[in-house]
């Protein structure tokens, strides 16, 4: 039961990690620049929000399975397999939780009064200091904010991850797996309870915390 | 030191056409609202690309659409107070106006004390941007500018939002730092008394164009000139009745070399 606990916080963590710079990229550049295949970028980095699951997971099966696309030439060339190992289950974490991170980081650098980049232009800063020393710290609490729903996302994460990662206890089986694994195994009610417990806790945490970090970025954003 | 530009600029509804020198002590730039002065000056600073022109400081093109130059903001050491001042929310007072300074750590530190000093800053180095006034915010914003060494200062209505014991107080404070950095600066403004006592010359702007130039002393030869035509007078001409009255202002015409865009 710990395995699992064990298991669900390494990939969530791993996977913020994994998605971390690819989010604050996106997001910079979804809000910040215009240029042409936006509107498809958009689509493609939020389909994982709105596709069911499982189906995700299949198509991760399909590009990154042992027979997949891109998942035979790694295997054959690195020998590096993601398909039911827990690494797998960091890949469709990270996809599901990309879209959540980007959409935070485009949400707070859009509130972030661009003219600020102005001021600091004209104090002599180019675009890179301007970027590191004022936009990223102004949308600081939102990108935290995006990494924690991203995390917490992970942790309730199920189809795609059954899917793609299986439900092996031990290696690929999450707090989510286990609880469906337990509810399918006469006499292990309590047990599935206690892990129900662990999960309401972590998920409210992780509100709270995104919650806090929210409502700070506004005071930020409306003090200009 | 001069500024010499030839800027041009069309948005929807409104275009700007100016062709004129800067020189080096402080000019004032009267005008209503919507006749471009903003625009202007960010197009001075690098901030809004004119359409076709030149900028060019002494010697130095900063902008020339012909031979395709356009040195970016953070380059070209023109500095602004913007109207709200845009002092970085997540700095302390002290950070913000150590934003800009450059050079080894002793001419920083001895020209940040020297600023703090003239303006009166050290009680608020400490201070976080959500517990300073209207008044303390502009001073600050004036440090910051002035500590980034700019060749050029520009300042967006520096008095808007202040009462009148604060827009004296930051009138007193210009004064002294124009006279102890020499730095030329633009003054944007809507009140001819605000700064009738600290501008060398004042231009008249109006719907995108130099309306009227002229020089400001308190007695003295007066070299002065006035641009083309102006659109729309009224209140433009009462400013000027008034400091011609009071202040010794004279304009002269001139033959606009402005041409349409």
């Amino acid at each position: 039961m710990l395995d699992a606990v064990w298991i669900s916080l390494k990939v969530a963590s791993v996977s913020m990690l994994v998605i971390l710079l690819p989010g604050i990229g996106l997001g910079w550049l979804l809000a910040r620049r215009r240029f042409t295949g936006q509107t498809l970028l958009h689509s493609l980095l939020y389909l994982p929000m709105v596709l069911p699951p499982v189906v995700t997971g299949y198509l991760t099966l399909l590009v990154f399975g042992k027979q997949g696309i891109l998942g035979k030439w790694l295997d054959r060339y690195f020998g590096i397999s993601l398909a039911f190992d827990w690494t797998g289950a960091v890949l469709v974490s990270s996809m599901v939780g990309l879209p959540l991170l980007v959409r935070a980081v485009k949400l707070s650098m859009e509130m972030i009064d661009r003219r600020f980049s102005d001021a600091s232009a004209v104090l002599g800063a180019g675009p890179a200091r301007t970027f590191y020393t004022i936009t990223l710290p102004l949308a600081g609490p939102g990108i935290f904010a995006g990494l924690i729903l991203a995390f917490a996302r992970s942790l309730g994460e199920f189809g795609a991850t059954i899917i793609f990662a299986g439900n092996i206890p031990g290696k690929t089986q999450t707090i989510a797996l286990a609880v469906y694994s337990m509810i399918q195994t006469p006499g292990a009610d309590a047990a599935a309870m206690h892990l129900t417990l662990v999960s309401v806790l972590l998920s409210v945490l992780a509100v709270i915390a995104s919650d806090y970090l929210s409502r700070k970025m506004q005071k930020v954003g409306i003090n200009s | 030191m001069k500024l010499n530009i030839q800027i041009y600029l069309k948005r929807s509804g409104f275009s700007l056409a100016v062709e004129t020198q800067f020189n080096s002590g402080i000019t004032a730039l009267f005008g209503p609202s919507g006749a471009g002065k903003s625009t202007l000056l960010h197009c001075l600073a690098g901030l809004t690309r004119p359409d076709s022109g030149i900028i060019q400081l002494d010697t130095e093109i900063l902008y020339d659409t012909r031979r395709k130059i356009n040195i970016p903001s953070h380059r070209r050491k023109i500095g602004i107070v913007f109207q709200d001042c845009l002092l970085f929310p997540h700095l302390s007072v002290r950070a913000n106006m150590e934003y800009g300074q450059t050079g080894d750590k002793q001419t920083r530190r001895e020209q940040f004390d020297t600023i703090t000093a003239l303006l009166e800053i050290e009680p608020l180095l400490d201070r976080s941007m959500t517990h300073l006034s209207g008044g303390e915010k502009k001073r600050v914003a004036l440090a910051r500018a002035i500590l980034a060494n700019p060749r050029w200062l520009l300042l967006d209505e520096p008095f808007s939002g202040l009462d009148q014991s604060l827009k004296n107080q930051i009138l007193v404070y210009l004064r002294r730092l124009h006279q102890a950095t020499a730095i030329p600066m633009i003054l944007v403004s809507h009140c001819p008394d605000e700064i009738a006592d600290l501008a060398d010359e004042v231009f008249f702007m109006e719907k995108g164009r130099l309306t009227a130039r002229g020089t400001l002393t308190s007695g003295g030869v007066i070299d002065s000139a006035c641009f083309c035509h102006s659109q729309d007078p009224k209140d433009l001409q009462k400013i000027k009745n008034w400091l011609i009255k009071n202040h010794s202002l004279r304009l002269e015409t001139y033959r606009s070399t402005i041409r349409a865009v």
